[in-house]
């Protein structure tokens, strides 16, 4: 009887235990149906949700302004006045000077000297003047400045010194005198030269420059638009020299 | 049993992705006529690899702040124009040469944006690896060849008579990889 009621006990218990882990598996499975309901609604969500995807790439762009003035001749321009023909003709070296512009944005190219007179480095003699206006030196271009700039060198004319031509700090004004373009913006009342190469726009962006001394005798360099000084002032023989200073900038 | 059921759904719910590598940040600089004229080209400047679970298209536009030009940061000048994002260039390769694009095509706005695979509405139809704009599922691991594309970047300015604006402009290329249903 013992036994039997150990047996029962054990039995009982045993019903119980199974019930227990019936009500667990019960718990387990309401838990699993749950987390698929739950995993099925997510993936759902992300199948809807993940119908297409994106990348980026992030690009920057860095235009300079390109502006590129080349000189493609000797920049020393000698002249020797050493008999009275030359004197009294003049001396013209065509095509001293051939300038080459390279540019993306309009621009504008001028001329002037860097100094109001030449600099003497050697006197020859104690008679005359030394002080030789930098108009003296006359200068054509090749290409005919079509634009509406009051100075240019379409034939030959004075060089500008530096006080007459009106530039400061390198910025020009409309007493400058222009090859190409002049004083104002394009895009107001001015006008400028079209980017571009010269290689691709030989006509217009290629400058070939005719420089001419002309004395005369006496040495008063009659087609100086400034004079010597004063009446019958002449030049001192002499060694001299003059900058001029060719500039290429964005369209002012 | 839980785990392999979230697998499963979690495979079925990533159907295409794609990731970009090689930096996502390029930077063109125009210092020279030459570069102007000549141009800059960035050869392989992004690898596009795609894995895709059912058939796709991919798209490619330009985001800027104003539909077809580039976001101005800096200006160097104050004469030309600003230039069109159309300036830009791309060009997609694989070893199968499944890209639609041939050659360099100039971006255009995502509005408007270029189709590398697919028609743009879903209907190419089946096209398998290593067809003319492949766009079934595949991976670029297993086939490289259709589902990895190396892409070119090219800027040639040259020399407008209205010139370029110079200063600084960036925009974002998006890449956008569909689903066909």
């Amino acid at each position: 009887m013992v036994f039997v009621n150990c047996d029962f006990k054990f039995t009982f218990v045993r019903t119980q235990i199974q019930t227990f882990k019936f009500k667990i598996m019960v718990k387990v499975f309401k838990g699993l149906m749950l987390a698929l309901a739950l995993m099925m609604y997510t993936g759902a969500i992300q199948a809807q949700t993940l119908l297409s995807d994106e990348e980026y790439a992030y690009v920057t762009m860095d235009l300079r302004g390109i502006l590129d003035l080349t000189m493609t001749t000797d920049p020393q321009v000698s002249f020797t006045f050493a008999t009275i023909q030359e004197y009294m003709n003049g001396i013209t070296k065509f095509n001293a000077t051939k300038l080459e512009v390279d540019a993306t944005v309009a621009w504008d190219l001028f001329a002037y000297a860097s100094t109001d007179n030449w600099t003497q480095v050697q006197a020859y003699s104690t008679t005359g003047t030394n002080v030789l206006p930098a108009e003296i030196l006359e200068i054509q271009s090749s290409v005919e400045n079509t634009t509406a700039a009051t100075d240019d060198f379409d034939s030959f004319v004075s060089l500008k010194g530096l006080a007459n031509s009106g530039v400061a700090l390198g910025v020009p004004t409309a007493d400058t005198q222009f090859l190409s373009g002049m004083k104002g913006l394009a895009s107001a009342a001015g006008d400028a030269e079209a980017p571009g190469t010269a290689y691709g726009n030989p006509s217009t962006h290629q400058f070939r420059l005719h420089h001419r001394l002309k004395p005369g005798v006496p040495a008063e360099f009659g087609n100086s638009t400034v004079a010597l000084g004063g009446v019958g002032e002449f030049a001192m023989a002499g060694y001299y020299y003059l900058e001029i200073v060719y500039s290429l900038v964005e369209d002012l | 049993m839980l785990i392999l059921l979230a697998n499963s759904q979690y495979v079925t719910s990533q159907t295409n992705t794609f990731q970009l590598k090689r930096s996502p940040n390029i930077n063109f600089s125009f210092n020279s006529v030459n570069d102007y004229i000549s141009g800059v080209t960035f050869y392989g400047a992004m690898e596009l690899n795609i894995t895709a679970a059912s058939n796709w298209e991919l798209k490619v536009g330009a985001v800027t702040n104003v539909i077809d030009e580039w976001n101005n940061v800096v200006n160097y000048s104050s004469g030309g124009v600003e230039p069109s994002v159309s300036i830009l260039e791309l060009r997609f390769r694989n070893s199968n040469n499944t890209s639609l694009l041939s050659g360099f095509v100039p971006l255009s706005d995502i509005s408007a944006p270029l189709i590398v695979i697919g028609d743009g509405s879903g209907g190419a139809g089946d096209i398998p690896c290593p067809g003319l704009g492949t766009n079934m599922p595949g991976s670029y691991t297993t086939s490289p060849g259709c589902y990895s594309f190396d892409v070119d970047l090219r800027i040639v300015p040259g020399m407008p008579a209205t010139g370029i604006k110079g200063g600084v402009y960036q925009l974002t290329i998006e890449f956008l990889l569909m689903e066909v249903l």
